[in-house]
């Protein structure tokens, strides 16, 4: 009886996590179809955190960027507080499971939100609201930056306490080409252009610096941060964006480690794993690396997922010892909903928001346009999906 | 001690919820509405009344024989959505009700119609006695510009405090001389509160 009911729960907790990865996969098939209502009528009635991201993103590629930033204001009215997630993402989540959580954006969620946004409004030539977001998006970034700090040392200490789990954690380590802090360049680069374009050089340089600091070989910046720096307005100039592939997925991935009292402790965490597929655009230079930026961030969290999965299981395994061993009468039923309440509470969270790209390029052209142009192409598997110009100037629009 | 308990438990309803229309009129209600760390209504009352005083007790509008103002660029440098109509509207129409200078809405796009009724020259349809005529339009010889500027700064905060943050707000307003560019009258109002959190959005 008691396998059948293991059974029946293991095809139940597959099913969570590969539901969640069936419904990423066909998102992203959507969006090489450049079918992006497909994708907003599949998440427009949940609107939950994830859902809120894909629709927003869906909206722009289809040119709805009205309705794209309202959908990412709602989610940033949701997430005020977002920077303090490194530990409320986990701890919620050990009780029933982290996929039955509302999925807790990543800090570099809130950064392309704040970099979608900008898109949104420049599109609408709402040059001052656009203002606004840059503004959002320094002061998060600032607020990360001591967070993520912050959850480094945590991590540190929390590792320091325990050796078998440092020694697995150690032994799992991955090693990635990763930042050494929360930040994006992409959503740099496009708000010194912003500034570069109104004449505030001052704030141009600032931004253009910070872009140049990540992305030290991009020429195009350094192009741009001269003319800051020389207070020069570029003209008959376009900026090509390209964002090409899908960031990093998350799936679920069973470990074990064995203690001597308890006996074989089982835990479950999400494991990254890099999209294949891209396109290295000709004449363009990277301008983030998204697969990075995902994975500087998720290291410190998987170390976190697994100190605290591991720890819970060590927990829910003495109580179901306890159980076991109290001699009532009904030690064997409450053992066997303990060990039912253990496994469907153990599964990995692998929602991620799978419509960022892996990596995002830039080129920068004169055009014979007398004007100065954004253009931002959306390329998956070899296909542009998307290609919208947008002329850089002031609008009315309120 | 059993009929403290229900009377308490009123006085802790009573307290709670419901709609409350503020009564603008009456200067304790506005004054007892609960303060934000956004801009709220009487930032930009006491704002807005301040800058025309100031700006008209300079005497800079009598330097212009008729002074006619177009409304400039208002930057918003904060990081809240804020339409700045919310206060150049209150500093025009004080201006306006002054007597003291004329507001130019044709030059800057916001009325758009007397536009569209010089398109209706030569419109058989249209009586062209009612149709303007040309060079009746007045340009403006000054305009107002401006910048709302926001500062976040972290306060030390103890176990028991509310208080963690305080935010520096600055509006600054210029009027500029059209015919010279030079800036004929400036000030600046600064707002700070302290409280929890600075608002984001």
């Amino acid at each position: 009886m008691r396998r059948i009911i293991y059974f029946v729960l293991f095809l139940f907790l597959c099913g969570c996590a590969s539901t969640m990865q069936s419904h990423l996969n066909d998102i992203q098939n959507d969006f090489a179809n450049s079918d992006f209502r497909t994708t907003t009528e599949s998440v427009a009635s949940e609107q939950n955190n994830l859902d809120l991201l894909i629709n927003g993103t869906a909206l722009f590629l289809d040119g709805k960027y009205s309705e794209s930033d309202s959908t990412f204001e709602e989610f940033n009215k949701r997430n005020l507080s977002e920077t303090s997630s490194s530990i409320s993402r986990e701890a919620a989540g050990l009780l029933v499971g982290q996929s039955v959580n509302s999925y807790k954006p990543y800090m570099m969620d809130s950064l392309f939100v704040s970099y979608y946004q900008l898109w949104d409004l420049l599109a609408l030539h709402d040059w001052s609201n656009a203002r606004v977001v840059i503004n959002q998006s320094y002061k998060r970034q600032q607020d990360m930056s001591i967070e993520y700090k912050k959850l480094i040392e945590d991590n540190k200490n929390e590792i320091a306490t325990d050796s078998q789990i440092s020694e697995f954690i150690n032994t799992n380590a991955k090693d990635w080409l990763a930042f050494s802090d929360i930040m994006n360049p992409a959503l740099m680069y496009l708000s010194g252009i912003y500034f570069l374009n109104d004449g505030d050089f001052d704030n141009a340089i600032t931004y253009l610096k910070r872009a140049d600091g990540m992305m030290p070989n991009n020429r195009y910046i350094q192009q741009d941060l001269e003319m800051a720096q020389k207070r020069i307005r570029p003209t008959n100039t376009t900026w090509r964006f390209i964002e090409t592939g899908f960031a990093p997925r998350l799936r679920e991935e069973n470990a074990s480690i064995y203690l001597f009292n308890l006996g074989l402790i089982q835990f479950t965490f999400s494991d990254a794993y890099l999209m294949p597929n891209y396109t290295v655009p000709k004449n363009a230079e990277l301008l983030a690396n998204v697969d990075a930026l995902f994975m500087t961030e998720y290291n410190e969290y998987r170390v976190n997922e697994i100190l605290r999965a591991y720890t819970t299981a060590v927990s829910k395994t003495t109580a179901q010892a306890l159980l076991y061993n109290s001699h009532s009468d009904y030690a064997p039923l409450l053992g066997i909903m303990s060990s039912i309440y253990t496994a469907s509470s153990s599964n990995a969270d692998v929602r991620t928001w799978a419509t960022l790209p892996k990596y995002i390029y830039i080129e920068r052209y004169k055009n014979n346009d007398k004007t100065n142009n954004l253009i931002y192409n959306r390329e998956i598997n070899g296909k542009i999906v998307n290609d919208k110009i947008i002329e850089l100037t002031k609008g009315e629009h309120k | 001690m059993k009929r403290m308990i229900p009377l308490a438990l009123c006085l802790a309803l009573t307290a709670c919820g419901g709609t409350r229309v503020v009564d603008l009129n009456d200067a304790d209600e506005v004054n007892a509405m609960q303060h934000v760390m956004e801009l709220e209504y009487r930032d930009w009352t006491n704002t807005a009344k301040k800058m025309t005083e100031s700006m008209l007790d300079s005497g800079v509008l009598k330097s212009q024989p008729k002074p006619v103002i177009a409304i400039g660029n208002i930057v918003n440098d904060t990081t809240q959505r804020i339409d700045t109509d919310i206060l150049t509207k209150k500093i025009r129409t004080t201006l306006l009700k002054s007597g003291k200078a004329q507001i130019a809405t044709n030059f800057s796009g916001e009325d758009t119609t007397s536009n569209t009724v010089r398109n209706l020259r030569n419109n058989a349809e249209y009586d062209q006695n009612t149709i303007a005529q040309t060079g009746t339009l007045i340009a403006p010889n000054m305009s107002l510009s401006g910048k709302m500027i926001q500062r976040n700064l972290k306060l030390e905060s103890g176990w028991f405090s509310s208080v963690d943050t305080r935010v520096e707000y600055y509006l600054q307003m210029t009027l500029t001389d059209l015919k010279s560019g030079l800036s004929v009258w400036e000030d600046e109002e600064p707002i700070i509160k302290e409280g929890k959190d600075a608002p984001t959005w």
